[in-house]
């Protein structure tokens, strides 16, 4: 009996590691987007541009507390005009009772027009740091001292923004944008002026404005109510490059050129009136900083 | 932190004892203080000649490195700490300054009748090591200590089984890849001489998403049919047995892990494969005769914390090379270490003491070792008779020694080794030749008195390669029980392939040469020395690594109380 026992005890052993299926990390088996791709180095060195800054906010539509987020996040861009580049995140997946859209059939009293979440955005939460609620989000994906993630409250946000837009940026990056036909073609030229070491990488992100949709949100009493008409702005649609950015081939010398050149079809979901994008170079050791951001329209 | 750790087991000696004294009616236990501890001391003199210009020859121009173990046992338990210290050290990487000391480990342990149970720190293997070894190698700056929970559980006398999860310490901090593991073995007796000892483990690895991130990150980089999903968790496992019969021993281990993303050979992919490991030993020994054969065979079998840590980094399996572990300076010149991705490895042992020569301790020995990648195990590469450089012989090894006692005052050893040694490999010099060195040595012991005796050894390398052919000799003169004094030079006599002067212009001899004293007091030890040592492999246990040259004074102090 303490045989059979013993013999059962194994076989489940062996069962539940057989059954525990894990789920991969995300990998990018599309063909790549690139289609220019060089790097020389020029002399005399240009100066350094003023550094800018990215947010990343993780949001979600049935987020009551999100809009609040939003409004300082614009605030702060506001006030450092052309310097603060804000990316807003809805990851699928995570944190479903804040993130799904509405849907009546789900029995929702609306339905949403539109699903901003994107896979690429949870893949960025989870590497940035996956928080048990939102409205979160990153300056320049920094852990700070004190922190724990370098995913924090909104409130922090404008000292730490202040915090990295006194500090330099060791890449300049020149980012042009345009709709051709049913694509879009990005240009991008990273041209460093200080020497690094660590590994660098750049990821260039398509966001949409001016999408009216619904959103939970909160009155001035601190009430809960649905905004049907409000309007949803720098929601991240998608990645050109691979989520975690490509990787820069290259010594990081002053006067080292990166120059690239992407094209990607336009999903047609999107309204291409409305379509900016944002690129920036960062780290992606334990450290995932990001050393400068640029972002433009696409024309 | 460590003075607190002290303070925390005094006190709980003390509620112990304040416990013993409560119940009077109870006898009284003392607890038992025990320790040791170990330090080396080097000061730096550059020399360029010899390649002595890391770091610490230009900037730091001294090293210390320090360990001090406590252990203390009561009633069962035994609470140890052990305190590390590196100041400017190249201990735990020859080309850096390390600096930081601390808690270097602490366990708490509780004996029970049939079960061990240890918290914090500890160190452990399953079966030969190679699914799962904690270990600590001074001599090699590694430390693959586990900081975890640790059982040992003995349901029957001849029947054991061993479980622990953990983190393996990294320096003073830890790896954030969970670790865990069962190991289970048993002891039969069939008959009087004829036994077994079967046994079993499983081990699991889990990668942190930090690291999966760092890892997926460059994958996505990678061209497009080279990606693959890389694995969380893997599972190692192996079987294993000793079979005893009257005066063979055979011993059998089959090790397979599942697929993970392991670094190619070229050190600039990861790919997805499985791996596997098999390794058997066959040895035979009688009066006057011992033969020993061992085999191993590895397949892509890297188990590390995960597979951005390479070399003597992040390692869970122990893979020891099979190679003979060599004592004298020439002779342990080139080391292989192991392939993890594909090799076999070969060794056979004999030795032999004639009869006739019973009174003068007359002795043989003769070890024959090879590595070969896989797909190489035949044919030329092989052949015993091959002396033919070829590049798919790692590395081959074909050793004789006789020793001789002529009376009660002296006795002589003379010896012979061959190497062939495939350098681009093992030392990663891309432009260099295959490495074939002839080396004769020998050694005499001359007793004048009981506690005085004289010591000399000598051997001659000679090689067309590498740096050349070299010549070694040391002289030793001891007064037992407590001084040691020996002088040696090694001398690099002619220039090899990495290492001819320029045209016009001599070749100029380089000496390695020291001066060594030790002291031995009861049970502590003190030796000091000044040293040459010449770049190369440096392996103990099996685990080698690659060390730049020394030049300068070493200290060195170790006592047990």
């Amino acid at each position: 009996m303490k045989k059979l026992i013993n013999g059962l005890f194994i076989l489940g052993f062996l069962f539940v590691i057989n059954a525990c299926k894990e789920e991969p990390p995300y990998i990018n088996f599309s063909p790549e987007n690139t289609i220019g791709d060089t790097s020389y180095i020029i002399s005399p060195v240009p100066s350094a541009e003023l550094k800018s800054v990215l947010i990343e906010e993780f949001s979600g539509v049935k987020c009551a507390n999100c809009p609040s987020a939003q409004v300082s996040a614009k605030a702060i861009s506001t006030a450092n005009p052309g310097r603060v580049n804000v990316v807003t995140v809805h990851p699928l997946n995570k944190l479903n009772a804040l993130t799904r859209p509405f849907d009546k059939a789900g029995g929702d009293e609306f339905t949403s027009k539109y699903d901003f979440r994107t896979e690429a955005g949870a893949q960025i939460f989870e590497m940035v740091g996956l928080t048990s609620g939102i409205p979160t989000g990153n300056v320049n994906r920094k852990l700070f001292s004190g922190e724990i993630l370098p995913n924090i409250d909104y409130p922090k946000w404008s000292a730490y923004v202040n915090q990295e837009l006194n500090s330099p940026t060791p890449v300049n990056i020149k980012l042009n944008a345009k709709n051709i036909g049913d694509s879009i073609e990005v240009e991008l030229t990273l041209t460093y002026t200080q020497a690094q070491t660590d590994s660098q990488y750049v990821t260039i992100s398509i966001l949409e404005s001016e999408m009216e949709d619904i959103q939970e949100s909160k009155d001035s009493t601190g009430a809960t109510i649905f905004v049907e008409n409000y309007i949803h702005r720098h929601v991240l649609r998608g990645i050109i490059t691979s989520y975690f950015g490509d990787y820069l081939n290259a010594s990081y010398v002053p006067g080292r050129v990166f120059y690239k050149k992407y094209r990607i079809k336009r999903d047609p979901k999107w309204n291409a009136a409305n379509l900016d994008v944002v690129a920036f170079v960062h780290l992606n050791t334990t450290k995932k900083n990001v050393l400068h951001s640029k972002e433009t329209k696409v024309n | 932190m460590f003075r607190k750790l002290l303070l925390s087991i005094c006190a709980v000696g003390i509620i112990f004892s304040a416990n013993s004294q409560d119940n009077s009616d109870k006898k009284v236990e003392k607890g038992e203080f025990s320790g040791n501890f170990q330090t080396t001391n080097q000061f730096y003199v550059k020399d360029s000649s010899i390649g002595a210009t890391t770091t610490q020859y230009q900037k730091q121009l001294s090293s210390a490195d320090a360990w001090l173990l406590l252990n203390y046992k009561y009633a069962g338990y035994t609470f140890t700490a052990r305190y590390d210290l590196f100041n400017n050290s190249p201990l735990l990487n020859p080309q850096e300054a390390y600096t930081r000391s601390g808690l270097g480990m602490y366990s708490v342990r509780k004996d029970m009748d049939n079960m061990t149970i240890t918290a914090g720190y500890f160190y452990d293997q399953f079966a030969s090591g190679m699914v799962f070894r904690s270990y600590e190698d001074r001599n090699l700056g590694l430390d693959f200590a586990i900081q975890g929970a640790h059982v040992k559980y003995r349901p029957t006398e001849n029947t054991t089984i061993k479980a622990f999860t953990g983190l393996q310490k990294f320096r003073f901090d830890l790896r954030p890849m969970v670790i865990k593991g069962v190991n289970a073995e048993h002891h039969l007796d069939i008959t009087d001489n004829f036994s077994i000892e079967p046994g079993a483990s499983f081990v699991n690895r889990t990668i942190d998403n930090e690291t999966m991130n760092v890892m997926a990150a460059s994958i996505n980089n990678y061209e497009l049919s080279k990606r693959f999903y890389p694995k969380y968790n893997v599972f190692v496992y192996n079987v294993y047995n000793t079979l005893r019969y009257k005066n063979v021993t055979w011993y059998v281990e089959l090790a397979q892990k599942t697929p993970e993303a392991i670094i190619n050979p070229n050190n600039d992919l990861m790919e997805l494969h499985a791996g596997k490991s098999y390794l058997t030993s066959l040895s035979y020994s009688t009066k006057g005769f011992g033969v020993n054969m061992q085999y191993r065979y590895i397949d892509k079998f890297s188990f590390r914390t995960s597979p951005l840590q390479t070399q003597n980094t992040g390692m869970i399996a122990y893979l020891p090379s099979v190679t003979r572990q060599n004592v004298y300076r020439l002779l342990a010149r080139y080391n292989a270490f192991t392939q993890e991705w594909g090799e076999n490895g070969l060794q056979l042992e004999l030795s032999y003491k004639p009869k006739a020569l019973k009174k003068h301790q007359t002795q043989f020995n003769f070890n024959a070792s090879l590595a070969t990648p896989q797909g190489y195990f035949n044919g030329q590469t092989i052949n015993p008779l091959n002396f033919k450089e070829d590049p798919n012989r790692f590395f081959r090894e074909y050793y004789f020694e006789g020793q001789h006692k002529f009376n009660k005052k002296f006795k002589l050893l003379l010896g012979y080794q061959i190497i062939n040694y495939n350098q681009r490999l093992y030392e990663a010099k891309p432009t260099v030749p295959y490495v074939i060195a002839h080396t004769f040595f020998g050694e005499a012991t001359y007793k004048f008195t009981n506690t005085r005796s004289l010591r000399m050894e000598s051997q001659y390398l000679q090689t067309n390669q590498d740096l050349g052919s070299f010549v070694n000799g040391l002289l030793e003169f001891n007064m037992a029980p407590h001084y040691s004094f020996s002088f040696g030079d090694m001398v690099n006599v002619r220039p090899g392939y990495r290492n001819q002067p320029e045209p016009g212009k001599a070749f100029k001899l380089v000496h390695y040469w020291n001066v060594f004293m030790a002291v031995t007091q009861k049970n502590t030890r003190f030796t000091a020395g000044y040293i040459k040592q010449v770049e190369g492999v440096n392996c103990t246990g099996g685990v080698c690594r690659v060390e730049p040259a020394f030049s300068g004074v070493r200290l060195t102090l170790t006592t047990n109380f």
